[in-house]
């Protein structure tokens, strides 16, 4: 690669060769487990959170290489990429369609051969099927002529309409079923293009193929041929929020049908997916019908091993580039700084026996060194911003469990660096230039970005919530800087729990901001060690902006309902309570912040 | 086809023959009665047909009642739905049935300045289907400027995006086996072309820019260059071509010789400059079905200062070749 490439550049994992995607690609399926192994599955994530990627990993031609296999029929399942676009499927013209029988009927046909296309699309381009004797080929051919064919005159496509193949060539026979799937997907477009501009119904005449009656029979067959896997069948269905509502709830009744032994459907959402609801309005429930992973909270959660994964991703980035040093050393920390916070931690530990509150001198250190020195630096408010967010632990930290958070500023990074380099190798980035972007990338994300989304979400639910939740995010963040510069025992604080129910209207800010990645929920044992409560976790992408340390475990508080209400309708008098102190002492008002905090490193967090 | 630039006291004037039906649309913007108050008066022209956005704000409503009352006893309201593309069509398509011409022999003049996108591609389909031997001129008056007194870095015609989707009457003809490639006619707004395009995640992109001289307004031109140059910026890799803004013929080749750059690619088209470029990428799709074009709505308009309205209108006659579809197929319009 050359050196004016960028390394950490973020590409559609689409258009990436197998051999470059086992060789960026970082096993992350110890924390997902449920997506490689049979079953169907829910994978929701913000767009950059890594999802292509698995899927991507998960096509044959990628498992083989990864596995060092050289037969297909060796891999444990064969797994299909069907990436979903914004208009694939979503025509206008379906709406001409809506509240009349045919809706289901026709987008289901619509669905299936979509898929189908895509099927045997996969076995021509990612499954590198070897036949030299033209075994295969025949066996194809079999197929093709007896299951395969007492199928398409199921769904009503007669023999005169479409021949099948003659040749028994494995190539010529896969490209003649993905050409009669497209000219099957072309037959509903042609329909619903006449249907544009009619207000009545107009006569379909053609095929009709379903889940059950067609798809999941063509595939049992396919799995028998010789040279398939004899596991299930994946079908890996990328950003499924892309539907329209009919076709996901069409989805939603095929994830009912638990085929998951033969198909198992892997179906992935960027947190905006319409419905669980099936066509005939059942209600799909996880763990009965399927699993569900939403990967920002899962690598939100202390139990995550998203550091590692992030290491380890920016190595073989780094390697691939021909850079040989490590994330480390190419990050580096602001190294004046971490002196004087080892300074810190030093007289810490030096004070542990006469007024040590952890457990462990070390404790202590680790818990209020930081701290202590931002707060230092804000004796003058305005020099707190002196903190430099820099360092290869302090970045992943700040990207909040979404890798491409890590990777967009740090080719923001590298390509500054490039361009003062003259022309000389990059070794490392400089913290200055770390620290400058990744402030640059918390002020978007919580100005500019905020005001996009504001404008953009017409939603009528939403009249009102953004003000408010840019309340509440500017109450937490505020109140959590005053935390962390106070003498309290737990002063890195990201983390609230409810000590009572939240009501609706409090719910609904705070599911928009985990909607659009501001917050994060899991849940914690509560108060009373009777159930668990919600938690939601501020996203450390906003460190920066609020001058918060994102860096080690974070504790939380509990608050009750009226709190947020509180935040939410007076930021400023809410930060301005906390910053008094008094109602983290005074007993008698500890319903605003309730409680002790206790680090979710040592609690039981378990994410939703 | 031709097009000829004017001063709007001189258009009732170069309007030298028999007009059956007149269509325009109210909106927010002052530059909606340009056009129309030039004809209003003229006494060639028959049935005059004021749409408007029904969901919009009073001020369109405002400009609506104004059109209607300086148009004459011969003008009809016709209610047009942002949120709702069938709506649309249906009532445009009622409106054209009651005004007549089923026969094919209407002439029209169709004032395109201030349709939304959308809502003039479905037009043109509706039309495509009602016109054979008649003749249909477009009308527009340019904006004197546009996002008034901004500087051209911080010019914003509309912010966000509230949904994507196809147009209707343009389902193209996609094929799961086939990789993707997006065209945007990149116009003033940036940020919601990049939205599409993150969106989209296509495998192929193509970035169109106004060439130079053929802007509505010259000083148009800058802000079109800035949005490209913060658009292009965002994207690693993409293919450059220029078309026209104002020469519906010219956008047409410019569209179908970038389609066929890469023939093995599904072609998903986002119209964001010029209605008359807009009027040319519908052209493209009427000589190829397999052109799917898109339409991000957006969720804020800059109301207050769209534009100044200018003293020029563009004359367009489309000739009967602009109209020829595809050998297969033709929307099936269905008359009420």
């Amino acid at each position: 690669m050359s050196l004016q490439e960028n390394p950490f550049s973020v590409q559609t994992p689409e258009d990436i060769k197998a051999a470059e995607v086992v060789d960026l690609f970082v096993d992350v399926f110890g924390d997902f487990y449920n997506i490689p192994n049979q079953g169907h599955t829910f994978l929701h994530g913000p767009r950059g959170s890594g999802k292509s990627m698995m899927f991507r990993y998960l096509e044959p031609d990628c498992q083989l290489l990864a596995s060092h296999r050289n037969n297909l029929n060796e891999l444990p399942f064969y797994a299909v990429y069907i990436p979903i676009k914004n208009t694939d499927l979503k025509l206008t013209e379906l709406e001409r369609l809506e509240n009349k029988h045919a809706n289901v009927v026709l987008n289901e046909h619509f669905l299936t051969v979509f898929i189908a296309s895509r099927v045997f699309a996969s076995l021509r381009d990612r499954a590198s099927i070897d036949d030299p004797a033209g075994d295969h080929g025949v066996a194809l051919a079999a197929y093709l002529a007896g299951p395969f064919r007492r199928l398409l005159y199921k769904a009503g496509l007669t023999k005169t309409q479409q021949p099948l193949p003659t040749q028994p060539l494995l190539a010529v026979n896969l490209q003649w079923c993905i050409e009669l799937f497209d000219e099957l997907c072309s037959g509903v477009i042609n329909y619903l293009r006449r249907l544009s501009f009619r207000r009545t119904a107009l006569t379909y005449n053609g095929p009709l193929c379903g889940y059950l009656d067609f798809l999941l029979p063509m595939l049992k067959e396919l799995r028998a041929l010789p040279f398939m896997p004899k596991g299930p069948v994946y079908l890996l269905l990328d950003d499924a929020d892309n539907l329209n509502e009919t076709q996901t709830r069409i989805l939603n009744s095929w994830v009912f049908c638990r085929t998951s032994s033969d198909v198992s459907l892997k179906i992935s959402t960027q947190l905006n997916y319409k419905t669980f609801r099936t066509a005939t309005n059942q209600r799909i429930d996880s763990p009965h019908d399927y699993t569900e992973i939403d990967i920002s909270t899962v690598y939100a959660s202390s139990k995550s091993h998203y550091s590692a994964r992030v290491k380890e991703i920016v190595r073989r980035r780094l390697k691939r580039h021909g850079t040989v040093v490590t994330p480390k050393e190419f990050f580096p920390v602001y190294e004046k700084q971490e002196a004087a916070i080892r300074g810190i931690e030093a007289s810490y530990v030096a004070k542990w026996n006469d007024e040590g509150r952890g457990h462990r001198p070390r404790d202590d250190a680790n818990r209020y060194a930081r701290p202590a020195f931002i707060t230092s630096l804000s004796g003058a408010k305005k020099g707190s911003s002196k903190y430099r967010y820099a360092g290869f632990e302090q970045l992943v930290y700040l990207s909040s469990g979404v890798i491409r958070y890590f990777l967009e500023p740090a080719s923001r990074m590298y390509a500054e660096a490039l361009s003062t380099s003259n022309g000389q190798p990059i070794t490392h980035i400089d913290s200055l230039i770390q620290d400058r972007i990744i402030r640059d990338e918390a002020e978007k994300f919580m100005v500019a970005e905020f005001e996009k989304l504001s404008e953009e979400d017409s939603e009528p639910r939403h009249a009102g919530r953004f003000l408010q939740l840019r309340n509440l995010i500017h109450a937490l963040g505020g109140a959590f800087h005053e935390i962390l510069i106070s003498d309290k025992s737990e002063r890195r604080i990201f983390s609230i729990a409810f000590s009572d129910a939240p009501d609706r209207d409090v719910l609904d800010v705070l599911k928009l901001g985990v909607q659009y990645g501001y917050l994060h929920e899991a849940s914690i044992g509560n108060k009373e060690g009777t159930g668990r409560t919600r938690m939601f976790v501020l996203s450390r992408r906003l460190a920066p902006f609020f001058i918060l340390d994102p860096t080690g475990f974070a504790g939380y508080k509990f608050v009750t309902n009226a709190a947020i209400k509180e935040a939410i309708l007076r930021p400023k008098a809410f930060i301005a309570t906390i910053s008094k102190g008094e109602l983290l002492e005074d007993p008698a008002q500890l319903r605003l912040f309730d409680g002790g905090a206790v680090s979710d490193a040592d609690e039981d967090v378990e994410e939703s | 086809m031709s097009h000829n630039q004017m001063k709007l006291t001189d258009l009732a004037a170069a309007i030298d023959r028999h007009f059956d039906v007149f269509i325009c649309s109210a909106s927010y913007e002052e530059r909606c009665r340009s056009v129309p108050n030039a004809v209003a008066d003229h006494p060639h022209i028959g049935r005059r047909l004021v749409c408007f956005n029904q969901k919009s704000s009073v001020i369109v409503a405002g400009n609506a009642k104004y059109l209607l009352g300086r148009l004459g006893s011969n003008a009809h309201k016709v209610p047009l739905d942002k949120g709702s593309p069938l709506l649309t069509a249906d009532n445009l398509q009622r409106a054209l049935s009651h005004a007549g011409g089923d026969d094919s022999d209407f002439n029209y003049l169709v004032d395109i300045t201030t349709f939304t996108h959308e809502a003039l591609l479905i037009l043109l389909r509706l039309l495509q289907a009602r016109v054979k031997r008649s003749s249909v001129v477009l009308a527009y008056a340019p904006a004197a400027e546009y996002s008034v007194g901004l500087p051209p870095e911080q010019k914003w015609l509309s912010k966000g995006i509230t949904d994507i989707r196809s147009v209707l009457g343009y389902p193209g003809d996609s094929r799961p086996s086939r990789k993707s490639h997006l065209i945007v006619l990149v116009g003033f707004e940036s940020d919601r072309a990049e939205r599409l395009l993150d969106e989209y995640q296509p495998h192929v992109i193509s970035l169109g820019f106004g060439q130079d001289g053929t802007a509505t307004a010259s000083q148009h031109q800058q802000v079109n260059r800035l949005a490209f140059g913060r658009l292009a910026s965002k994207v690693s890799q993409y293919n450059e071509f220029e078309f026209s803004c104002v020469d519906v013929v010219a956008v047409e080749h410019a569209i179908a010789a970038q389609a066929a750059k890469f023939p093995d690619c599904n072609v998903v088209i986002a119209p964001m400059n010029t209605k008359l470029s807009t009027v040319g990428v519908a052209g493209a799709a009427f000589r190829n079905d397999d052109i799917q074009l898109c339409y991000a709505s957006a969720s804020q308009y800059n109301v207050e200062g769209y534009s100044r309205p200018g003293d020029t209108c563009l004359l367009t006659a489309l000739s009967p070749e602009y109209w020829r579809p595809t050998a297969e197929t033709r929307p099936s319009i269905e008359e009420s």
